[in-house]
Order: C-alpha cells, then sequence, then structure tokens
C-alpha cells in the first residue's frame, strides 16, 4: 500500500489545472487586494489603531509607517499580478507570501480562516512549478515548459482544499450545530428580508436544513469533487453554497477564493478550454516533458501537511469546553461556527489600595478590536499587558489590571468569563491551559 | 452539453425548494421582525421630530438671544437662559444619530461640534479679544452648546455683556447662535431628504441603516455613562477623586437634568416610544421576536428601571458639581446601574439582533 501511494504520488499527471490554479489565484489575490486598498482598511486596520495585538510569538515582528503599509500592498498587488501572469515567478511567489503574511500578522484582531488559507496557500505556490506551462515566464523569459508533473504538486493543492473543507465539516459535528440549530437559528433569520431567498431564510426548520447541510457539504465536498463522475453536480454545489454563505454574511473574498480554488480539482482538458481563449501556447508541446520535482521538497511538504493534519487537534490536550476558552480554535477551519460576543469593562488602579478607575476601551482599540478582544482570552491578556505598560508609563507604579467580561456564546445569557477580582497583569500568555477560566458556565 | 443539464437541474432543485418553503410559508415560517417598520417608525417618530424640535428650539432661542444683544437687562438674559435650556434638551433626543447627514467630512459630526464639554474658557476668553468668530477649526471646546452656556451663566455674564467693550463679545455670542441655528437646520434639512433612503435600509451589516442606528444608540449610551457620569465622579482611571468641574453643564447646572434627558431619549429608541409619548415599535419588539430574546428583554427592562430609581432619587435641580464632593454614593450608584446594562445591550443583544457591532466594515468568516 505504502509502495503504492508513493507510486500515485509520483505518477506524472499534466501539469494544466496547476497553471490554471496559479491564474485564479493570482486574479483572486489581486481582487482581494483592490478591494481591501479602495475600502481603505490599510489606514482602518494598521494606521489608525494606537494598539495591536500580536499574534503568540511574533510580537517581535516591527509594525512599518503607515507609507511603508501602503507600499507594501502595492508589492503585493504587483506580485499577485506577476504570480497570475506567471512572470518572474518564483520571485513574485515569495514576495507575495511574505506581503501578503506579514499583513495578515500585524494583529490578531484581523485573523480570518481564509486568511490562513490564503497564506498557507501562497507558501505552497512558492514550491510548485505553477509557471512551466502557460505563463509569461516560458513565452518572454523563454524557461523551459513541461507538461507533466508528478501528482503530489497539483495533489497538495487539492489535499489544502480538502483539509479546508473536511475539517470545517468535522467542527460542526457537535450538539449546538446539528441539534440547536445554532448559530443559523439566530444568523438565518435576521436575514429575512434578502429577496426571493429571504423565504427561505425565515422558514422555521430552515435552520436544521442549513445546519445539517452544511456539515454535509463541508465534510464530502472534496471526496465528490475528486470524483470524475460526481464533479459537475459537487461544483454546482460549491457555486451554490458560496453564493448563499457570501449573500447571507460578511465575508468578503471567501467565496470567491473557494470557487476559484476547487477548480484545481478539474480536468487539464477543461482547463485547457478557457486557456485557449487566451492562448495556444498550453497545447505546443508535443513530447512528453515531466517536471522532476526535488525530494526534498516533496519531504517538506509531507511535513507540513502532517502538520496540518494534526495542529487542528491540538483542542483536544485541553481541558474545558473549546467554545468558551477558545483554545486550540484558530488555524482549525472553524469557519463560521459559533455566534459569540462580550463585554469587557476593565479597571486600572495603582497598587492594591488605589483607586480602581474604568477604562475607557476606545481610547486604546478600535471597534473592530474591541469586539474581537471582548472575548477571546488571549486577546484580553494582552490588552491588559498593554493597559499596563502604558499607565505605568504615565507614572503609576504598580498598575493593577482587572476586568468585568461577559461573554456570550449562541445567544445565551452572558456569563462571566473570569474573576472580576483577577490581576490579569500578572498573568502571562503561554499554550498552556488557561486555568484562571471560569468553567463552562451553561448547562443547557 | 452534460454540464448545461447538471445546472438546469439545479436551478430546478433550487427553484422548488424555494417554492415549497412558500407553500409552507403559513405554518412553517419562523418568527421574523419586520425591520423596515423600525427604521419607519424611528425615522417618523423619532428621528425627524427630533430634529423638528432642535431645530425649532435653537430658532427660538436665537430670537431670544438677538433681543438679549439688542438690549442687555437681566430679564432679556432669564429669557435667553430658559430657551438654552430648552435647546439643550432636544440635543440630547438627536446627539445620538450623529451618522449620516449629520456627519460633516471636514469638521466631524453634530456631536462633536454642539456637544463637546468641557469649554476651554481661557481660550475662548482670547478668540473673544482677537474677534476670532469663524467656528471652523477643531477646537470644539469654543463653540456649541457648551460656549454658550459659559457666555450666558458664567456668574459675570451680564456685567460682562453691559460693559462698553462688549462688542466682541456679542459677535462671538450671535456667531455661536448663528453656528447652532446653522447646524440645526442643516440637519432637520438633510435628514428629511436623506430619510428616505434611511427608512429601507433595512440591512444587518456594518453601514446598513439598522446597524448605524443600533451601534449609535450604543455609543450615545457609553458616551452617557463614561463622561457624563463616570468623568465628574472621579471614577476613570487615573483619576485620584471627583473632578466637579468636568460635569457637562458647569454653569447651568443642568447636568443632572442633561442625563436624565439623554437617558428618556435613549429608552425610547429602545422602546420605539415616539415624541409624542405615543408607543411604536423598538429593539425592544425585535428582541421579542427573537429566540431567548424574552428574557433577556425582561432583564433590559428592569435594568431601565433600575436605572430610573437611581435617578429619580437625585432631584432634577441638583448640582452634579456638588452631588460627586458631597455625595459620590449616588454617583457611583448611577454609574454602576448604566454599567450593569452594558452587559445587556452591547453583548447579548447584538447577539440576538445578529448586527453587526462594529462602526466599520470589516469581514468575518
Amino acid at each position: 500500500m505504502g509502495i503504492s501511494l508513493n507510486k500515485r504520488m509520483n505518477e506524472p499527471v499534466s501539469i494544466i489545472p496547476l497553471a490554471g490554479f496559479r491564474v485564479l489565484f493570482g486574479a483572486a489575490m489581486i481582487l482581494s487586494t483592490l478591494r481591501f486598498i479602495a475600502l481603505n482598511w490599510i489606514e482602518d486596520h494598521y494606521i489608525e489603531p494606537a494598539f495591536h495585538f500580536s499574534y503568540f510569538g511574533f510580537s517581535w515582528l516591527p509594525l512599518v509607517s503607515g507609507e511603508m503599509m501602503y507600499l507594501i500592498h502595492g508589492i503585493l498587488l504587483l506580485s499577485s499580478i506577476a504570480v497570475m501572469f506567471g512572470l518572474f515567478y518564483r520571485i513574485a511567489a515569495v514576495v507575495q507570501f511574505l506581503c501578503f503574511t506579514y499583513t495578515e500578522l500585524i494583529d490578531l484582531t484581523y485573523y480570518l480562516n481564509h486568511y490562513y488559507y490564503v497564506s498557507l496557500v501562497c507558501l505552497l505556490l512558492i514550491f510548485l512549478p505553477a509557471n512551466r506551462a502557460f505563463s509569461l515566464d516560458i513565452t518572454w523569459r523563454k524557461i523551459q515548459d513541461f507538461n507533466k508533473v508528478p501528482a503530489w504538486m497539483p495533489g497538495s493543492l487539492m489535499a489544502m482544499m480538502a483539509i479546508v473543507y473536511t475539517y470545517a465539516g468535522l467542527a460542526k459535528l457537535n450538539e449546538d450545530w446539528l441539534i440547536h440549530a445554532l448559530p443559523l437559528k439566530i444568523w438565518l433569520p435576521a436575514s429575512y428580508d434578502i429577496p426571493v431567498l429571504g423565504n427561505l431564510f425565515s422558514w422555521k426548520y430552515s435552520p436544521w436544513l442549513f445546519s445539517w447541510a452544511g456539515m454535509l457539504y463541508d465534510s464530502t465536498i472534496a471526496f465528490f469533487l475528486l470524483n470524475r463522475r460526481t464533479r459537475p453536480w459537487a461544483y454546482l454545489s460549491v457555486i451554490l453554497f458560496h453564493s448563499l454563505t457570501g449573500i447571507l454574511f460578511q465575508i468578503g473574498v471567501f467565496p470567491l477564493v473557494m470557487m476559484a480554488g476547487t477548480l484545481i480539482f478539474f480536468s487539464p482538458v477543461w482547463h485547457q478550454r478557457w486557456m485557449r481563449l487566451f492562448s495556444k501556447r498550453s497545447e505546443k508541446l508535443q513530447e512528453t516533458l515531466v517536471y522532476q520535482g526535488n525530494g526534498f521538497i516533496r519531504g517538506a511538504f509531507m511535513l507540513f501537511f502532517s502538520f496540518q493534519l494534526l495542529f487542528p487537534w491540538r483542542y483536544l490536550a485541553y481541558p474545558g469546553n473549546l467554545f468558551w476558552t477558545e483554545e486550540g480554535y484558530r488555524f482549525s477551519w472553524r469557519v463560521m461556527l459559533v455566534e459569540k460576543a462580550g463585554t469587557a469593562q476593565f479597571y486600572v488602579k495603582d497598587g492594591e489600595d488605589g483607586n480602581a478607575g474604568i477604562v475607557d476601551n476606545r481610547l486604546f482599540l478600535n471597534a473592530h478590536q474591541e469586539k474581537q478582544m471582548s472575548y477571546q482570552p488571549d486577546m484580553l491578556l494582552q490588552y491588559a499587558h498593554h493597559l499596563q505598560a502604558n499607565y505605568q508609563k504615565q507614572g503609576m507604579q504598580n498598575p493593577i489590571v482587572t476586568a468585568e467580561v461577559y461573554v456570550t456564546l449562541n445567544g445565551r445569557p452572558s456569563q462571566l468569563l473570569f474573576d472580576p477580582a483577577l490581576n490579569l497583569a500578572a498573568i502571562e500568555d503561554s499554550w498552556a491551559p488557561k486555568s484562571w477560566l471560569n468553567p463552562y458556565p451553561w448547562k443547557d | 452539453m452534460q454540464l448545461r443539464g447538471v445546472y438546469i437541474s439545479g436551478f430546478i432543485v433550487l427553484a422548488l425548494s424555494l417554492f415549497a418553503c412558500k407553500e409552507n410559508g403559513e405554518n412553517g415560517k419562523g418568527e421574523t421582525f419586520n425591520r423596515s417598520l423600525l427604521l419607519e417608525q424611528s425615522a417618523q417618530n423619532l428621528l425627524l421630530p427630533s430634529f423638528d424640535s432642535f431645530a425649532f428650539a435653537s430658532e427660538s432661542f436665537q430670537q431670544k438671544l438677538y433681543a438679549f444683544t439688542n438690549n442687555t437687562q437681566q430679564s432679556e438674559l432669564i429669557a435667553c437662559q430658559d430657551e438654552w435650556l430648552k435647546v439643550l434638551r432636544q440635543f440630547q433626543f438627536v446627539r445620538m444619530y450623529n451618522f449620516g447627514p449629520s456627519e460633516d467630512p471636514l469638521l466631524g459630526d453634530h456631536n462633536e461640534n454642539l456637544g463637546t464639554w468641557p469649554i476651554d474658557t481661557a481660550l475662548l476668553e482670547s478668540r473673544i479679544a482677537s474677534a476670532d468668530f469663524t467656528m471652523k477649526d477643531f477646537r470644539r471646546d469654543t463653540r456649541g452648546l457648551g460656549a454658550l452656556e459659559y457666555l450666558l451663566f458664567e456668574p459675570q455674564a451680564l456685567s460682562r455683556f453691559q460693559s462698553n467693550d462688549a462688542a466682541n463679545r456679542k459677535s462671538y455670542l450671535n456667531s455661536l447662535t448663528a453656528d447652532l441655528t446653522a447646524w440645526s437646520q442643516k440637519l432637520k434639512n438633510d435628514w428629511l431628504v436623506y430619510s428616505a433612503s434611511y427608512k429601507v435600509d433595512a440591512g444587518k451589516s456594518a453601514g446598513s441603516a439598522t446597524s448605524e442606528l443600533y451601534n449609535h444608540w450604543l455609543q450615545s449610551y457609553e458616551l452617557l455613562k463614561n463622561y457624563k457620569v463616570a468623568l465628574p465622579a472621579g471614577l476613570q482611571v487615573g483619576q485620584t477623586g471627583a473632578a466637579p468641574h468636568l460635569v457637562e453643564s458647569p454653569f447651568a447646572h443642568a447636568s443632572i437634568r442633561s442625563i436624565k434627558w439623554q437617558v428618556e431619549a435613549l429608552e425610547s429608541i429602545w422602546y420605539g416610544k415616539a415624541r409624542n409619548a405615543l408607543s411604536g415599535i423598538g429593539f425592544d419588539d425585535y428582541l421579542l421576536t427573537l429566540t431567548g430574546g424574552e428574557a433577556l428583554h425582561a432583564e433590559i427592562v428592569a435594568q431601565w428601571i433600575s436605572i430610573h430609581n437611581v435617578l429619580d432619587a437625585i432631584a432634577d435641580d441638583t448640582k452634579l458639581s456638588e452631588l460627586v464632593l458631597n455625595d459620590p454614593q449616588k454617583a457611583q450608584a448611577l454609574f454602576t446601574e448604566l454599567q450593569k446594562m452594558t452587559r445587556f445591550i452591547k453583548g447579548d443583544m447584538s447577539s440576538l439582533l445578529g448586527i453587526a457591532i462594529t462602526y466599520s466594515s470589516g469581514d468575518g468568516d
């Protein structure tokens, strides 16, 4: 079986879907970056906030000036164009990965699963020869074109997509989602006024229908996309599913990224059809030329996928309810899974005998940052440490930072996340379980 | 050809499922709330009448003010002061609508331009001395209702206006009043036009009218709690004691009334209670249609009552600047009750309503 798998992974397959993916992904990146700039989010997300929440282990990452941030987005745009056209591809892919990932790592507030996916795909593309067909590197720079690559190369992009979907489906196997139809019972009726579909959203049983359909879709779609016979139906459901979620939720370019990304599963013939509209080049090679993959890179890919398969399960190592503690929640493809909100009133006093004064979060955070911080324990800690440093700088000897944080989950009445008397400034964040959090409060 | 067949079949399935849902409409329809109706009523019963009343009060004030600047007698000053109080009251009913046409791209919204405190009286006096009446910069602490209050209510107000070199002072007062009426008229007219699109913008995403109304309502509530109450009470971080000079109305001593008016205004949006006191559609009705909404509704109603109980124990003519020094427990109690509400209306309610709580747009997943 091992030999058989190894053989299948190295089996030469058409390079065309890989090149097609490069073009479509590059186009999606261009649209996404242009949209980000047009919505003034560089200013709103990176320049205006006085404080940024860093990712665990990345607090060393420097925040560049506003002008530099615009420049980085400009470079990201150019590199995405270069990736799409396959021009100076390898360098462009590296630059694209570095620019995009840097902008994501600046502030944890804006973490999104699909941004994480984009970052990972950017990384994979660096090591895949996606410019060895249908590219300007071949036409203009005269690099050698190939018509075959080892199956693991396009397969890695399929595997990445399959992990996203399947893990998102597995995450939905919980009581709230399947039995109580939460949070869709909250979200769907709120969209009752959407023309035509509104009727569907406000139907009493729709939350259950959508919850189960969503779970089944996510859990199985990758397998149906892999199968040639079921692929057209599966892609139709990809379009329907992501169009629906795009209408229902404010999820930006995510539907577009997934609708473009899933085309990696399509046949070379299908990709060649649309490629012919732009170039006849992809049909030029008469003999079979197989791109020989590097064994080291193949090994690195296997490590990468082992990590991707295991890391989402780390939540099992933590006690307590995942949705309450959020330990192991991120980077696990838990997409649109819970409706969660909180209110966080912080207090700071100078020493045990000092007067506890209230903090107006708006002085330090924008609305988006405050919303995210108000229910995520690691962000609450980071903010507490920031307040401590800030008031120390203002002359306090020993700032003690406490907070009254109420969190609601899937519409349940909000409860205290931890003891309001705790000095958060004295607690350091780590991989260890957050034993300072109250136990999951609802008995249901 | 085969693919086309697949697509056609898919659309037939979707159409059938929609048809099936419609057929089941009467019995199968879940509870929904007509947000358009909420917006319609909030515009017709609250927003537009409030901007009308504010504009009317500002005009009446302007007339009394002209009378005073032409005849600087105590009776005229008192008439002015009475009208100013009416403007202050009406302002509490419009200050939370600081979105849409309320935002001047250059100067900011009406709440910032007319409702900023404390006033920098030294700068204001220097502007009077240098005859700077432009009112078009970012020093909002030299204009608006607070600046008018200072000029009309400070202890030497009458004598200063009666002195021989009061020309600049009168001009500054006239400029402040002209600025106030210009804002109030513009708000009234622009909101009348804007209300047409406001009423139908019933989506739930950031930037929709529902989201703007809800978020600015919340924001206004927080400003009331943190700045009208906590700041003078000395409850903000870094404060070592009460700060009586930071009350909203230090010269007219109308801070307590202003708090009560703003609470009334915020509560009327929650209940959808019209300016003519008739009951209408509000966020309370919205909440009652949602799963789990009844319990939260009861909590919020009970908390409004608790807030009123604390407020009722403070007489209207109480000087907040004295209360925070002499009876700080009452100010503390008011803050505590206001704070208790935040959890319900900011966290729980936003979750149940499914409305974007951010004031600006952003993606989720």
